[in-house]
């Protein structure tokens, strides 16, 4: 994973004719924890899908690794996402009809038709790690807290290089948000870069890296540690 | 790659629109299989009940009327066969046999046909308990009659269609009342004849004070039979020694006193009528099939857009469009392959209860099953429903993936 680094040149989305997004250079370090903040409809989300490569940019280049995402066709992508890139969402987005283990094997079906049984087995230290109940029918008999873990769960799978998580703990009550920052912490301690949208103070101040846009623009972009802090201005 | 799961979960998501959906294919899949399988099983059914009646001759008229009356005993009052011809037809040295037959009263709602025991024979190829009829007033019951050998029966002039007469009604028409003796059963026919009872065309000639087609004192039934004391017939059965016999009898009895045809020839025209109509049905069973996939594909679209934001998430999680394709292709095709097998089984279950009121109005037995024809329709029905399941699959899936998960 050394050298793996993720960068962003002269990115521009726009959206009938109007920019929303503008990145004239960001590069983020390999295994970096990194936070973006800043108001509703600033960009965060819409960078987000941009790494991940949900959203084509309207001009600009995304490159991991001196690999350009922004040539890749579709499948290709669909494909280096699969293995490169683990998404986690505010409101978990799993199969309420499928079991935890099932939710979290789900990417394994996207590429082959019967699950490895070695992948079998991580799906469920993953649920085990993560201290969910693996015996469960169905996630809807699980605390929102365990649905997020299970979320976790999914996307490290296939240990992929870089976590994708949008406001994951926004949803969760105050214990469940600060178990699933615990979480998220040690996934990006683990070499992991991890680029993080959040309000969550306590989320964010886990992070190396806290980047502020607004009106698609990085307004700031602060390396903070325990002993810094970045100001609770650049969270809100 | 393998979207099982995710298609599993969508029927689980909505098991009541499902099950709808289902219902509604299987409706439509099993009306066109009953149709196609209950016009089969009449076709042959009826073949089956007239496949013993080889040469049917009988006074001119409508063939189809005399071809009901004789094979399905659905009484009509018909012109008799002129004496003369009845004789000539009894004694013709061509003929393997010459069945009379002979109608006009019934037992409790049963028929009674009078003819001769060789002709019992025939239809039934040896009976399947006590013995033929030998003399006056001996009957043979039909398989499904429900009495027993030794029983005695007093029968009533008429039919049930024709209402059955009162003593002095009967009395006043020449009838005199007589009794019969069950002496033996016929094994099944599947032809209404296993629900009537079956006497000498002897003691329905005495019943109805006719000439007894025997010289004076010369009791015994069945052929010879003596020309010149026969009386006319509703109809007679003829099975030439030959097949060119059967064919020159036919040609020597199609004339203006009288009229002979094989009942398939009847049967044919009866098919024809009976084939246009299960084609005009069956073409309406077709597109009320092809509606029902319209109006579920309508439904699969609306429910798609439910599971949309599900399907942006498997996209970003790094599924592929061929997945997603595939997944809702395969929910949709789970719908109709349901809805086909139940359908195949449910049209099947009507054709069989069909055929069995059928069997219990007309005697006629018919047995429904699914051919080539019916699975062939089935399947043709499922391959429409599936490439129709492609639509909400290539069609739902073009919104921006980043939009749907905001």
């Amino acid at each position: 994973m050394a050298g793996s680094a993720l960068k962003l040149e002269n990115l521009s989305v726009t959206f009938s004719g109007k920019p929303i997004l503008q990145v004239p250079h960001l590069e983020i370090a390999p295994g970096t924890a990194v936070a973006f903040t800043g108001p509703s409809g600033s960009g965060k989300t819409t960078l987000l899908h941009v790494i991940a490569g949900i959203l084509r940019p309207t001009s600009g280049t995304v490159t991991w690794d001196e690999t350009e995402l922004t040539k890749f066709g579709e499948a290709r992508l669909d494909r280096w996402r699969q293995k490169h890139v683990g998404l986690i969402f505010q409101d978990f987005h799993l199969i309420e009809q499928l079991s935890p283990l099932a939710n979290v094997l789900l990417p394994a079906t996207f590429s082959s038709f019967a699950t490895p049984q070695a992948v079998r087995q991580r799906g469920l230290k993953l649920l085990e790690d993560l201290g969910v109940p693996t015996a469960t029918r169905s996630v809807t008999k699980l605390s929102r807290g365990e649905r997020q873990r299970v979320a976790v769960a999914r996307a490290l799978l296939f240990d992929p290089p870089i976590l994708l998580a949008d406001e994951p703990t926004a949803s969760l009550d105050e214990q469940s948000s600060i178990n699933v920052t615990e979480v998220l912490a040690s996934v990006a301690a683990a070499g992991r870069t991890a680029i993080l949208v959040s309000h969550d103070p306590i989320l964010v101040q886990r992070c190396a890296r806290v980047i502020r846009l607004e009106h698609g623009l990085i307004v700031s972009d602060i390396a903070q540690t325990p002993s810094h802090p970045v100001s609770a201005e650049a969270l809100v | 790659m393998n979207p099982l799961s995710v298609a599993w979960a969508m029927v689980r998501r909505y098991p009541a629109t499902t099950i709808i959906f289902i219902v509604v294919i299987a409706a439509a899949v099993a009306l066109g299989i009953g149709i196609t399988a209950q016009e089969r099983a009449l076709r042959d059914g009826s073949a089956m009940a007239s496949d013993r009646f080889d040469l049917i001759v009988a006074a001119p008229g409508s063939q189809m009327e005399v071809l009901f009356n004789t094979v399905f005993l659905r009484p009509s009052a018909v012109q008799l066969l002129d004496p003369p011809i009845v004789a000539k037809a009894l004694t013709d040295p061509r003929v393997d046999y010459a069945a009379p037959i002979g109608f006009g009263d019934n037992v409790e709602g049963l028929q009674v046909v009078g003819t001769i025991p060789q002709f019992v024979n025939r239809l039934s190829d040896g009976l399947s308990e006590g013995r033929l009829f030998d003399k006056d007033g001996e009957a043979v019951i039909g398989a499904s009659v429900p009495f027993k050998l030794g029983d005695q029966v007093t029968p009533a002039h008429g039919s049930e269609a024709f209402g059955a007469e009162t003593p002095e009604e009967e009395e006043h028409e020449g009838h005199h009342p007589y009794k019969l003796t069950i002496v033996g059963r016929m094994k099944p026919t599947g032809n209404p004849w296993d629900r009537a009872v079956i006497i000498p065309i002897e003691t329905i000639w005495k019943a109805h004070g006719m000439a007894l087609g025997h010289a004076a004192g010369d009791t015994h039934v069945g052929p010879p039979f003596d020309p010149s004391q026969v009386p006319g017939l509703p109809a007679i059965v003829i099975k030439g020694k030959t097949v060119a016999d059967m064919y020159g009898l036919r040609s020597e009895y199609r004339t203006t006193r009288s009229m002979a045809f094989f009942p398939a020839e009847v049967l044919y025209q009866l098919y024809d009528i009976v084939g246009n109509i299960r084609q005009v049905m069956s073409l309406m069973a077709n597109v009320t099939q092809v509606l029902a996939y319209l109006a579920i594909l309508a439904g699969v679209f609306a429910l798609m857009k439910l599971f949309e934001r599900q399907f942006a998430v498997l996209r970003a999680l790094g599924a592929s469009r061929t997945y997603v394709f595939l997944a809702v292709w395969l929910f949709a095709s789970l719908i109709v392959l349901a809805g086909v097998v139940i359908g195949l089984g449910l049209g099947y279950g009507i054709a069989g209860v069909a055929s069995h009121e059928i069997w219990r109005a007309t005697g006629v037995s018919l047995e429904a099953s699914l051919g080539p024809d019916e699975l062939l329709l089935a399947a043709g029905g499922a391959v429409i429903g599936i490439v129709f399941a492609t639509l909400p699959a290539a069609l739902l899936y073009r919104g921006s993936v980043a939009n749907l998960l905001r």
